[in-house]
């Protein structure tokens, strides 16, 4: 512990000396490289002090990240976050390609009841209660109070919406972290994946309802609905075809290739917004591949259809930590202190409702379903976390809505950080409270 | 766009690239020479580059920079780590001095030459002539110890001890390169207009130790307390690139703090093992991005300046056979030694790559010159050295391994 905190003190010490003094004749901006070496480590040195008192590792990382960033101790610019935005990228090919390859059909199959009833109760009752909540507190929302009932109930289900999206990245890494292994576990991480596909499709009908009801002149047409449905299964296509391109590189090319998988994931993603901007722009034609799905069918075809499956959990998991690392810091360095100030009050609303509802709809689903009692008990600790899909999607609807999108962003993003900042410490308390972690996770040297 | 497909490209053909490259295949002799050593990345970096496809542009490289400055920092470290004293006490006292004879005497033939050659024939004066002659002096000391692996792979060699000479040579004299090259950059800081101030220098010099002493500290403290390999990882990835950061960010040399970091880890961490096991581990991978760097920064001007590369690679020569002839006659070897013994440590590539793209990072005017040169010289003496290791041994001496055996 003393020796982690005098790193720290050194690493703050040289950061410090490099951006606040003149002692140096320094570079005009701080570079990246100096950016992710400092806060690699010392995101690290911080989640090794909320571990002592049992608190997950990626909420020290994210507190680490928010601390050391442009909002609090400013060492780095927003800017220099941008600069490392790859490595987001990077990232979520990672967590992606993780996630596709946790989703084991074996326990699927065994825990498939349950997994349903809490797809479609938490999804329903999330929906439903946030929508509600949301609509009758519209009078006192400044930008809502204006509209006619069904425009507010419109605006409202976005929030609904919103309310419904997980985080696979904090749960695979919680998971990861923690090194559970049981029931529990299993179908918390199916029901997040499987949500993760779900919201894109929710999300399409809602934004599209929205976009009737809003914007005069629009229509609800079932093309739209079929152009989703063909997306998500072109996507899923691809990604099987992917997998076994990623078999064929486990089999045949005997290079490192988490690597690799991460590098092709990286170029899916980026192609695809890529594409989609291409034919819109060009053709006029509304094709968004998902990215994330394609990396997960990837991984789920790697550990269903070939025997590589352990394998390639192994090794994607002893490269995880540095990106991990990098990816919840800069997600932490990322947070806007200045929106959580202005938009904290409905933000503090929406975590309260959510967090009420998914303790409803996950307790009622489970008791439905047979599990066993304990579990569902603690299932709603485990939806709490919110991150990369919901900040999409919030970019999607100021895209979408420009004039509600920007205040309906800054209280969600409120909400949404909120719930990244409990959410971990959550999921890791209802995984000790199951028994399903390992406590001699930890190596020794050498 | 074409950030996107540079960064996809260096990762793919990174990690592809260090498992199909320095293998023991065998090839003719002068086509392994080119191939499997590294050297075809140059050419790879070439066709993507700005003379090829375009793809690497020079904003693309600007933009990949950090990747850049991370490589070089990796290399320093992963050369000063290899330097445990207590590990280079055990060998025989003598090569360490054969090498240092032959590292400076190189060095000062080839500065002197070459310091001469940019005065005469490009009119360069001042404080560029100076870096740019002491530079190219830093380069040509280093050798490469990929034609002398080609060698002792294929070849059953009787004289053990001139080969173990050899590759101790290829392996420590990098060090005085970097010593050199550190010198003549703290040399350079210590110009103030057309005055030089002796402190200036010495102030550079010490800012250059202390980049690479934090984040030894760093790494030591981190490492004394107990972990996992995952952690192990984060701890030497993050302290490698904080080092090569703040070295960047305040106008040091990430070659260099690297270097310090490495050797000060060698020798005062208990994990020192782990470190160099992790390095060496992406090794490869790093080379051939600086390499691909290499090659894809290259635009060739057909003029006056391809002098240059030819003048640069007959002083290297001469200062190589030179250097290793007196040092010889000096420290008298237990065995036989031949006369021309610099001719087997022409092979060049790694550590001076390192070093001439640091010095165009902070030099960008001086790229295209000093990437001609050392690419023209990879090429010639990739191409020569293994002939020229085997003149070394005679050809009784030097049996090639039948493809059975191998």
């Amino acid at each position: 512990m003393r020796l982690r905190f005098m790193v720290l003190l050194i690493l703050l010490g040289s950061m410090a000396i490099v951006t606040r003094t003149q002692l140096f004749s320094v570079q005009e901006e701080v570079s990246s490289t100096l950016v992710l070496g400092f806060l690699l480590l010392a995101a690290y040195c911080f989640a090794f002090f909320l571990e002592q008192v049992r608190l997950p590792r990626i909420t020290g990382f994210i507190v680490g990240g928010l601390i050391l960033g442009p909002y609090v101790m400013d060492f780095f610019d927003t800017k220099a976050i941008e600069s490392l935005s790859f490595l987001n990228t990077l990232a979520l090919a990672f967590i992606a390609f993780s996630a596709g390859g946790e989703l084991k059909l074996k326990n699927f199959q065994n825990q498939l009841k349950i997994i349903l009833f809490l797809l479609a109760g938490v999804t329903t009752v999330v929906f439903v209660g946030v929508t509600t909540a949301v609509f009758l507190l519209s009078s006192w929302i400044p930008f809502m109070s204006g509209y006619s009932p069904i425009v507010r109930i419109a605006i409202s289900a976005i929030f609904g919406v919103i309310a419904v999206a997980r985080s696979p990245s904090s749960a695979i890494a919680i998971i990861s972290e923690t090194k559970a292994k049981g029931n529990f576990t299993d179908t918390v991480l199916s029901v997040t994946i499987v949500m993760d596909v779900l919201i894109i499709i929710l999300f399409g009908i809602v934004i599209s309802f929205c976009q009737v009801v809003i914007s005069a002149g629009s229509t609800l047409n079932l093309t739209f609905f079929l152009g989703l449905f063909f997306e998500v299964c072109i996507s899923f296509v691809i990604g099987l075809f992917l997998g076994r391109a990623a078999v064929f590189l486990i089999e045949n090319v005997k290079v490192a290739f988490p690597v690799v998988l991460t590098g092709i994931g990286f170029l899916v993603i980026k192609f695809s917004h890529l594409l989609g901007s291409y034919l819109h722009d060009s053709h006029n034609i509304g094709l968004n591949l998902e990215p994330l799905l394609i990396c997960m069918a990837a991984g789920f075809t790697v550990q269903n259809f070939s025997r590589h499956g352990a394998t390639f959990l192994l090794r994607m998991d002893r490269v995880s930590f540095p990106i991990y690392i990098a990816f919840f810091a800069l997600t932490g360095a990322s947070i806007n202190l200045d929106i959580l100030r202005s938009g904290w009050f409905l933000g503090v609303v929406i975590v309260l409702v959510r967090t009420v509802m998914l303790f409803v709809g996950s307790y009622a689903s489970g008791r439905l379903s047979g599990d066993r009692p304990l579990n569902y008990q603690n299932t709603w600790l485990a939806f709490i976390t919110q991150a990369g899909v919901s900040l999409g999607l919030l970019t999607e609807v100021v895209r979408r809505f420009p004039e509600i999108g920007i205040p309906i962003q800054t209280i969600l993003i409120a909400a949404i950080t909120l719930n990244q900042l409990i959410g971990p410490i959550a999921f890791k308390f209802a995984l000790n409270k199951v028994g399903e972690t390992n406590s001699k996770s930890r190596e020794s040297p050498q | 766009m074409k950030l996107l497909i540079a960064i996809a490209f260096f990762t793919v053909i990174s990690v592809v690239g260090a498992k199909i490259t320095f293998l023991d295949r065998r090839l003719p002799l002068g086509f392994r020479n080119i191939l499997f050593t590294g050297t075809e990345y140059i050419f790879i970096g070439i066709l993507m580059g700005g003379m090829g496809l375009n793809i690497l542009d020079g904003l693309t490289l600007n933009k990949l920079q950090p990747f850049l400055v991370f490589g070089l920092s990796w290399i320093g470290f992963l050369y000063g780590v290899q330097f445990e004293f207590r590990f280079m006490r055990k060998l025989p006292r003598y090569y360490f001095s054969i090498t240092a004879i032959h590292g400076v005497l190189t060095f000062v033939l080839v500065t002197s030459l070459m310091f001469l050659a940019f005065s005469l024939f490009l009119g360069y004066a001042g404080k560029s002539l100076f870096i740019i002659s002491i530079t190219l002096g830093a380069t040509g000391a280093c050798t490469a110890q990929s034609a002398i692996a080609i060698v002792s792979r294929n070849y059953r060699i009787k004289n053990r001890g001139l080969l173990e000479l050899l590759r101790y040579i290829s392996s420590v004299d990098g060090l005085f390169a970097l010593i050199f090259f550190a010198i003549a950059l703290s040399v350079v800081a210590g110009f103030r207009g057309s005055s030089f101030s002796v402190t200036g220098a010495l102030i550079w010099l010490g800012i250059a130790m202390i980049t690479g002493l934090v984040p030894a500290i760093i790494l030591i403290l981190l490492s004394r307390v107990r972990f996992s390999q995952q952690e192990y990882l984060v701890f030497l990835v993050g302290t490698v690139m904080f080092c090569g950061g703040l070295a960047h960010d305040i106008n040091q040399s990430p070659l260099i703090s690297g270097l310090v970091c490495g050797i000060i880890v060698a020798n005062l961490c208990r994990h020192r093992l782990r470190a160099m096991e992790l390095v060496v581990h992406a090794e490869k991978s790093i080379y051939i991005i600086l390499l691909l760097f290499v090659g894809a920064s290259w635009q060739l001007t057909i003029d006056f300046s391809l002098l240059i590369p030819l003048i640069y690679l007959i002083a290297r020569l001469i200062g190589k056979i030179s250097g290793a002839w007196v040092a010889v006659r000096v420290f008298k070897p237990r065995f036989k030694t031949p006369s021309g013994l610099g001719l087997g440590l022409i092979s060049e590539g790694g550590l001076a790559v390192a070093i001439v793209l640091e010095f165009c990072m902070f030099n960008p005017s001086y790229t295209n010159l000093l990437l001609t040169v050392i690419i023209i010289s990879i090429l010639t003496n990739e191409l020569l050295s293994p002939r020229f290791i085997l003149a070394q041994f005679g050809e009784s001496e030097a049996l090639l391994i039948t493809k059975t055996e191998f």
